[in-house]
């Protein structure tokens, strides 16, 4: 019985701790192997583009995993010729290009999501 | 007397016939072409409600207001996305008479999965063949007769014994629903904002709120209690102990207090929950903070209070579960009720060898129905003569007693009916603007909510309750039946009614929704995660074609249950004379127009 209880308790204290702390980690440790770049799209009003400023270098292979999160919205970095078209609530599109000119670059949303989609941007620099 | 209810009943059944003959005779006839301008805006269709005729063949030219959206028929595979500034076309061919419901299909805010329109397909004479089979079956059940069946017990059944008696069984049943319950918690607090999305809302209101609505309380009762997480940390701690008995608990063991020994604050709670409801079921954070909430109260009250207070009075989702049980097909009671005559130590209430009632029931004496039972198993551990049953009977066989029928229950399931009623307005009907009212996106449209809610499961269902009690009485001419105890004891009756409409509905909700499901596990808290490769999963094979005949079957099911216990009711207030006849009439009549308004807003 004192060994099913002490069990019991190992048990307990692994799903209440265990749990969040093995998915914040995974979070944090877990996808910091992966050469592409999560951007999350969000309205302007809830936040915008995370990250807003994505820096690379020049000469680099570059890929990038858009998540719309709160509504459907697009993505647009039209200097490197990258349109995305819809990304829908929840999806992710992957696009990938190669940084081969160095200088800022605004990339935009595409799909109206909000009252202030226009507002809704972001800035990728490639550094030589 | 007879021979008119028999010549009713036979006139409704050729009408019934006739009605369902000339809806589905009327399907291939050559249509129009139909052209209807659709705008789609968070979150309705506008215009909300569509009518052509059958046959028909219905263009949908479809703008945006606002962001992006889509169009998808429930039941076909038509679907499109309506990108803002650009016109969708999408072509549906009307054939058959019903109503069909298109919803958005692109995840567009909060109400998203509650964005639905309807396409009726005229002549709809679903209300009318439905309403007539309705009315058939009320006069089929208050006419039949009743039988007493064996009530088979499976504790006798040694593999079934021996599991009970485990003291790790409801260890066992808690701790996989505490891992679903830190990741729902976690998920609400850290995880997306996007409800769709995430763990929280799509586990809490789709999976768990499914299974325990058409599952788990049709078929177990309070099943579900003996399994819940929310109260475990605090029973664990106030007994010292998790799996094991100990003699001594930590807890201070206080009594609850009189005054609120019943099911008020339960129903006060439920009040809340289900007035917030589309706030509550859409939002992650909120979701998760309330079930914090309950944990912690619960937290609290068990290290206070004794046994588990929590459970037997405050918990919302309690309280439904306790009124609906009465339902099930499952219960636990004293085998023998001569042995615990006898019994001296009265272990299932007091507590020996295992823990005592959690809810202060006891099995040995007073427990008659499933309202307050856990299903907690303690008692079959506790009782020294092996004299506790697990029994299988027929359902709803705990509207029968007559004993210990109480004011909250009956409030409770009067508020259960209502609040099915209005759930289904907000949730599953076309009209924006109560959800936006339901949405508390401003104070005063909320308030003319909160007072139109509020007024019809507290103010017009009850009264029309109390008014068809009064009838009963005039017609069975019996003025010295209280008009109180009537009241409390007709509103039984609506309780299998009741849990049909609750299944209805849920599989509506539930059903087009499902495919969230797979999509959270492989990405819980909205991160772009990927764990099972389920992320963008569909179910296109749903046949959500089906779905009116199934809730159709299920309102008729749970109209039959409730005429059936008007019947006994009925009988216990007036005897069996033809006063007890005359008297069943309004009630019976009340549950078939609360199975029709159902059926009108399902399919009309």
């Amino acid at each position: 019985m004192r060994r099913l209880e002490r069990l019991a308790l190992a048990i307990v204290l692994l799903v209440v701790v265990g749990i969040p702390a093995a998915v914040l980690s995974y979070q944090a440790l877990g996808r910091g192997g992966r050469d592409d770049i999560l951007v999350v799209i969000r309205t302007a009003e809830r936040g915008g583009f995370s990250p807003s400023r994505i820096v690379v270098r020049q000469g680099q292979r570059v890929r990038l995993r858009l998540l719309a999160e709160d509504v459907t919205h697009g993505f647009q970095l039209l200097h490197f010729g990258v349109d995305a078209g819809a990304i829908k609530t929840g999806t992710i599109k992957t696009v990938e290009f190669t940084a081969d000119k160095t200088g800022e670059f605004p990339f935009y949303c595409s799909v109206r999501c909000s009252a202030l989609h226009m507002a809704l941007m972001g800035t990728l620099i490639v550094e030589p | 007397m007879r021979r008119l209810l028999a010549l009713l009943a036979v006139g409704a059944l050729a009408g019934g016939v006739v009605l369902l003959l000339a809806g589905v005779g009327a399907g291939a006839r050559a249509g129009r072409e139909v052209e209807v301008r659709l705008f789609a805006g968070r979150y309705e269709f506008s215009p909300p409600r569509v009518s052509v005729q059958a046959g028909d063949r219905v263009t949908f030219r479809i703008r945006s207001r606002d962001v992006t959206h889509g169009f998808a028929v429930e039941g076909t595979g038509i679907e499109t996305t309506v990108l803002p500034g650009r016109e969708a076309r999408v072509t549906v061919p009307a054939g058959r008479p019903g109503k069909l419901r298109y919803r958005c299909s692109v995840i567009c805010g909060p109400l998203h999965p509650f964005m639905v329109g309807e396409l009726v397909v005229e002549p709809n004479r679903w209300p009318l063949w439905g309403g007539a089979l309705m009315v058939l079956v009320g006069f089929l059940a208050g006419a039949g007769a009743a039988r007493t069946t064996p009530r088979p017990d499976l504790a006798r059944w040694r593999p079934v014994r021996w599991l009970l008696r485990r003291r790790a069984l409801q260890f066992a049943l808690i701790a996989p629903n505490l891992a679903f319950f830190t990741v729902i918690i976690l998920a609400g607090l850290v995880g997306t904002a996007t409800g769709a999305t995430n763990f929280s809302t799509i586990f809490v209101w789709i999976a768990w709120w499914g299974l325990l609505v058409l599952v788990l309380i049709p078929l177990g009762g309070r099943l579900w209690c003996a399994m819940c997480p929310i109260p475990a940390p605090g029973e664990w701690l106030a007994r010292g102990a998790i799996v094991r008995h100990r003699a001594r608990p930590l807890g201070l063991g206080l009594a609850w207090p009189r005054r609120l020994q019943n099911l008020w604050p339960a129903f006060g709670a439920l009040l809340l929950l289900v007035l917030f409801g589309l706030v509550v079921t859409t939002r992650p954070l909120v979701t998760s903070l309330m079930l914090l909430g309950f944990a912690v109260v619960a937290l609290g009250t068990h290290l206070v209070f004794e046994r588990r207070v929590f459970c037997r009075y405050l918990c919302p989702v309690g309280g439904l579960l306790g009124v609906y049980s009465m339902l099930a097909p499952l219960e636990l009671r004293a085998g023998d009720l001569a042995v615990c005559r006898e019994c001296r130590t009265k272990a299932c209430f007091r507590g020996g060898d295992a823990y005592p009632c959690p809810t202060f029931q006891f099995p040995g004496g007073g427990m008659t129905r499933n309202t307050y039972c856990l299903l907690c198993t303690e008692c079959l551990k506790a009782c020294p003569y092996d004299n506790v049953a697990l029994r299988v009977r027929p359902f709803g066989a705990d509207l029968a007693v007559a004993r210990g029928r109480r004011a909250d229950e009956a409030w409770l399931a009067l508020l259960l009916v209502g609040t099915a009623l209005a759930h289904s307005v907000i949730k599953l009907g076309p009209w924006g603007f109560i959800k936006s009212w339901a949405n508390l996106e401003a104070a005063v449209p909320f308030l003319s909510y909160t007072g139109l809610f509020l007024g019809t499961v507290l103010g017009g269902l009850p009264a029309l309750s109390l008014g068809v009690a009064w009838l009963s009485r005039t017609l069975a001419g019996a003025r010295e039946v209280p008009l109180r105890r009537l009241f409390v004891d007709y509103a039984y009756a609506l309780l299998p009614l009741g849990l049909g409409a609750w299944m209805a509905f849920t599989l509506a909700v539930v059903a087009p929704n499902l495919s969230y499901v797979p999509r959270v596990l492989s990405d819980p808290f909205g991160w772009g995660w990927d764990l099972f490769g389920t992320r963008a999963t569909t179910f296109a094979w749903m046949p959500l074609a089906a779905l009116p005949w199934v809730e159709l079957a299920l309102l008729l099911a749970g109209l039959w249950g409730s005429v059936r216990a008007a019947r006994t009711i009925v009988g216990q207030a007036f005897g069996d004379g033809a006063g007890a006849r005359r008297g069943l009439l309004p009630l019976a009549g009340f549950l078939v127009a609360i199975a029709w308004a159902f059926a009108v807003l399902y399919f009309g």
